[in-house]
């Protein structure tokens, strides 16, 4: 009778374990971001006297991911969207390889001369390129990331 | 269910493991009863659920302590006490130590539950082996069941390792980018970079910059790759919002302002 009962006990704490355990690894496997769901994000390029309006938007349904992006400068406009096939996918890092791209236009909205980094962030889009998205934490439901090929800094909502 | 066993100087004894107590009958003095520890009532009753046969040392202490880690001596010392109190500190004819392998009963000593004290000494009779086959699979079973219990243990330790190793690699930030938050106020401004120096020195100049914050409200993230600054805001009422700008031609609270929507 009193193995029985112990033995009872030591199955009770054996389950308890395996279930923490298992929420906790659950947790951990989380990803940062909600699938099917459109992220999305406005802002500005200050460059010199221009200001370069943005929109961009971010869908991840797995296994694929679209960046949609709209740059307005004056009375130009140019968007472009890029597809990607998700490789990676954790708490804090999302990898994406770039598979498609379609723009407007190949022609730059701003004068490539005088603005030459905002050129080499702007146009690493590359077929086959494979990004780096690292997630960083914040304390609201946004999902900020730094895209470490880019060296770009985007906060998202949904 | 009583067992009953006679003592070298012929006293019968009932041991109930129930109870863990031990009746000795003596013909000379009255019966007298003694309760013993519950790992020595254990101990007892495990070898003689299965007596003449070898228990090994692992078997009578996952038995005698339910699983519980005890060191070795413990065992060592209830078996002194039980041969102490069974008159058999001296010879070990009752609870036969079998080298390297674990102790076993003297099944010699066993009596039938029938016999009395007026029995004569010398003329035990063997328990009916029905009595033993009784309780033959419980023992089994519990062995069994230590050994599972062990099992289980086992998995779940190496199933929490990996869990705390998953938990250890999925909470750490990856290596090849790094924060470093500057709180001011109900402002949080966080400083973004690929290396320690270089979100230091990021951190150092929106200090020195000497900007109040006192009104501004939500999250700031900041990064800069050459002359550019990238600014990422979340907002109070929960919107992101973005900025790039060259942190020499644009005042750095301004950026602030605009990005926060204040």
């Amino acid at each position: 009778m009193n193995n029985h009962r112990a033995a009872w006990r030591h199955a009770l704490i054996i389950t308890v374990i395996f279930s923490a355990c298992l929420a906790a690894l659950f947790m951990t496997r989380s990803v940062p971001y909600e699938n099917s769901q459109p992220y999305r994000s406005e802002g500005h390029h200050f460059m010199g006297g221009d200001t370069l309006d943005f929109k961009e938007r971010l869908t991840i349904s797995e296994p694929s991911a679209v960046i949609s992006m709209l740059e307005r400068l004056g009375d130009k406009e140019r968007h472009t969207a890029v597809g990607a096939s998700l490789v990676e996918a954790s708490r804090w890092r999302i990898k994406i390889k770039v598979e498609d791209i379609q723009a407007s236009s190949e022609e730059q909205l701003f004068d490539v001369s005088r603005h030459s980094e905002l050129l080499f962030s702007r146009q690493y889009f590359r077929l086959g390129s494979i990004l780096n998205l690292a997630v960083i934490p914040t304390h609201g439901d946004a999902l900020c990331y730094y895209i470490l090929e880019l060296d770009r800094l985007r906060c998202m909502n949904d | 269910m009583s067992y009953y066993f006679r003592l070298k100087n012929s006293a019968l004894v009932e041991f109930d493991p129930d109870r863990y107590t031990l009746l000795i009958n003596t013909l000379q003095n009255p019966p007298e009863e003694i309760t013993l520890a519950r790992a020595d009532a254990r101990i007892l009753e495990l070898l003689l659920l299965e007596p003449g046969a070898i228990c090994s040392r692992e078997a009578i202490m996952a038995f005698a302590w339910d699983d519980r880690v005890v060191s070795a001596g413990s065992l060592n010392q209830s078996i002194f006490m039980l041969r102490n109190i069974l008159g058999d500190s001296k010879d070990h004819d009752l609870l036969i130590t079998v080298p390297r392998r674990g102790y076993r009963f003297n099944s010699d000593q066993l009596v039938s539950p029938a016999s009395n004290i007026e029995q004569p000494a010398g003329q035990s009779i063997v328990e009916p082996p029905s009595i033993t086959r009784v309780h033959l699979a419980p023992a089994i079973e519990k062995q069994r069941l230590g050994i599972a219990i062990r099992l289980g243990y086992l998995a779940v330790s190496v199933f929490a390792l990996f869990t705390l190793w998953q938990l250890y690699t999925g909470y750490e930030l990856p290596h090849d980018l790094q924060v470093a938050e500057i709180k001011q106020g109900a402002l949080s401004i966080t400083a973004v970079g690929k290396s320690k120096q270089e979100v230091d020195a990021l951190k150092a100049d929106v200090l020195s910059s000497g900007i109040v914050t006192d009104h501004l409200r939500g999250e700031v993230f900041i990064s800069r790759t050459g002359s550019r600054t990238n600014l990422s805001c979340v907002q109070k009422t929960g919107d992101a919002y973005n900025l790039e700008f060259s942190f020499r031609e644009e005042r750095l609270i301004s950026m602030f302002e605009k990005c926060l929507g204040s």
